[in-house]
């Protein structure tokens, strides 16, 4: 079911569209997050074309916050300064609070973050979708270091101790 | 000698100091002008995106008065010279569509109808046309955002994303009208309510984003009774109507005392039908002047009506390409205009009757078809194009089952065709 949200998005097909492709956040104000974001829809697409990856460039870190804080935006690109700094509320998300996220992988000093709600499952695809690629392989911190960083998403550390798929927990509890 | 010398001396003295200005400083016009103030809608106390009789006037003007309205364009100002399709999945539509005003005409009542020539328009420098997913007459044709950014002057439109094509400049106001009152709000409101019960699109009023929020936004004193603008109504508002052109005239029924005048949304072009969702969107700086107040003559108007002379000859192409459409479809198809009506019916038929909409869809994709083999544009273009520079015509409603709508291009938009 689609969840239309006040303001942002008053027609309920500009949320189909959000909903059909995975979109990576990105923010003008974070200057190689954008170039970057691309780069991983192009190998997510490759290894996971069934994500429909799309980038997704929002004007300034305001509307950035306002669209994950809002939930309307599942995944984004932050490099390491600015989302220690979105975490806290500080610096240039001062005026507009903290955000909770959890990261899904890091990539020198950009890293790739979700909500904190993202399924384990969708979130261990995509991990093992970047692992996997052949496009993005230059950019990836090793998996054992990425293993180590505190606020990992617990589908990402299961893709990189080669664990299994989880599964979907509707497939676990049909009923 | 001397004395006539001082003499003439003196007199061109004289000359000088009692000199008529430059004519610029020779004015008639008595001015009530709204400005904006601050970078978005928001932030202006000139500006509103609901419609409630109470929303405070920004201004009052009597008939006569040229009243100037600097406005802004119907995303407030989401785009710029330098914006991609990617920008558009966090474009933030519940900012849709910025008016300035309301400006209050003395004398005028509920129950009048009141007469506004359209002055001048002056454009911003910038203007763009997008293809927003889930919206547009193509909408499930065309799924994947596109932004065309426009070089704006008096003559024409043109863009590094649309080479060898000039637009030119036909500005009207896509919205312009007058302020509704609250019965008509309660009328409204049930009658798009029973439209939402029955599968039609309707936006109900939503108060992210409202402005002003005073009045509209969440804690608003009517929260629950503004209505969004995106609808033309009996007010007028978004009609998106090209005819109305700098020099003609409208009349609408007025709702309020004084009426609250308003306009934004400003096109500097536009293809009869709109079809991708948005002309060439700008800022302006639009000047309004009312002529008359029709005592008691609001009744006698259902909705505005334009007054013209040859504004409409203005505007025709000189050269033109025109397709033809009826009322076909595929079979299986069921378009999205016609999903709130259930598809038992309609969803094998190929051929539809009487429907003027299933008849311009098969003009407009002919005619996006024509472009892109004959032009060499992108169906993407193509679609820009048609929305910015195309007509979609009637031209009979009695041939049944097949009434016709054509898309008429004006071809005076290729350079290559101009000198």
């Amino acid at each position: 079911m689609m969840v239309l949200v006040s303001g942002h998005s008053p027609w309920g097909q500009y949320q189909v569209y959000r909903q059909k492709h995975l979109l990576i956040m990105s923010t003008i104000s974070d200057e190689p997050t954008y170039s970057f974001s691309r780069r991983l829809v192009t190998a997510l697409n490759e290894v996971l074309p069934e994500a429909n990856a799309r980038p997704a460039r929002a004007k300034h870190f305001e509307r950035l916050h306002s669209l994950f804080s809002t939930k309307q935006m599942q995944i984004m690109v932050l490099s390491r300064s600015n989302a220690d700094a979105a975490q806290k509320g500080e610096g240039p998300f001062a005026e507009f609070g903290p955000l909770s996220f959890k990261i899904i992988y890091q990539f020198g000093e950009l890293q790739l973050l979700a909500q904190t709600d993202f399924p384990v499952q969708h979130a261990w695809m995509i991990t093992n979708a970047i692992v996997n690629s052949t496009t993005i392989s230059n950019f990836l911190d090793s998996p054992k270091d990425v293993l180590q960083l505190t606020n990992l998403h617990e589908g990402s550390a299961l893709a990189l101790q080669n664990d299994p798929m989880p599964l979907d927990p509707r497939e676990e509890n049909p009923h | 000698m001397r004395t006539f010398l001082s003499s003439i001396l003196a007199t061109s003295l004289l000359m000088v100091g009692t000199a008529v200005g430059d004519t610029t400083d020779q004015t008639w016009m008595n001015k009530v002008e709204v400005t904006k103030t601050g970078d978005h809608c928001v932030d202006d106390r000139n500006c509103f995106n609901r419609y409630h009789p109470a929303i405070p006037s920004a201004a009052s003007a009597n008939v006569g008065d040229i009243i100037v309205l600097h406005t802004r364009d119907a995303l407030d100002s989401e785009f710029t010279l330098n914006s991609i399709p990617d920008d558009l999945a966090t474009v933030d539509l519940g900012l849709v569509h910025p008016m300035t005003g309301p400006v209050s005409i003395n004398g005028a009542k509920r129950g009048d109808a009141i007469e506004v020539e359209i002055v001048d328009i002056a454009p911003d420098e910038y203007g763009y046309t997008v293809i927003a997913p889930g919206f547009g007459f193509l909408r499930d044709i065309f799924t994947e955002p596109y932004i065309v950014n426009w070089h704006l002057t008096r003559i024409g439109a043109t863009s590094p994303q649309m080479p060898g094509i000039t637009v030119p400049y036909e500005a009207f106001p896509g919205s312009i009208g007058v302020m509704l009152g609250q019965a008509e709000i309660d009328m409204i409101k049930e009658r798009e309510a029973d439209l939402a019960g029955a599968g039609g699109v309707v936006l109900g009023p939503s108060t992210g984003g409202a402005l002003p929020a005073s009045v509209c936004g969440e804690n608003g004193s009517h929260s629950d009774d503004c209505l969004r603008t995106i609808p033309p109504r009996e007010n007028g508002g978004n009609m998106d109507v090209q005819q109305m052109q700098v020099g003609t005239r409208l009349l609408f029924p007025c709702f309020i005392d004084g009426c609250g005048i308003f306009a934004g949304d400003i096109h500097y072009a536009q293809g009869d039908g709109e079809v991708s969702g948005t002309a060439i969107e700008m800022g302006s700086i639009t000047t309004l002047r009312v002529t008359k107040i029709h005592s008691g003559k609001g009744s006698s108007l259902d909705m505005p009506a334009t007054i013209g002379n040859d504004q409409i000859i203005d505007m025709e192409p000189t050269r033109y390409y025109q397709t033809i459409g009826i009322p076909l479809k595929g079979k299986g198809e069921i378009p999205p205009s016609h999903q709130y009506l259930g598809g038992e019916v309609i969803a094998n038929l190929e051929n539809l009757n009487e429907d003027l909409t299933i008849a311009a869809r098969h003009a407009l994709i002919q005619m996006i078809d024509y472009i892109v083999a004959e032009h060499g544009l992108t169906k993407e273009q193509a679609y820009i194009l048609c929305s910015v520079a195309v007509d979609l015509r009637v031209g009979q409603v009695v041939d049944v089952p097949n009434y016709v709508v054509s898309a008429v291009l004006n071809l005076d938009v290729f350079d290559k065709y101009r000198n």
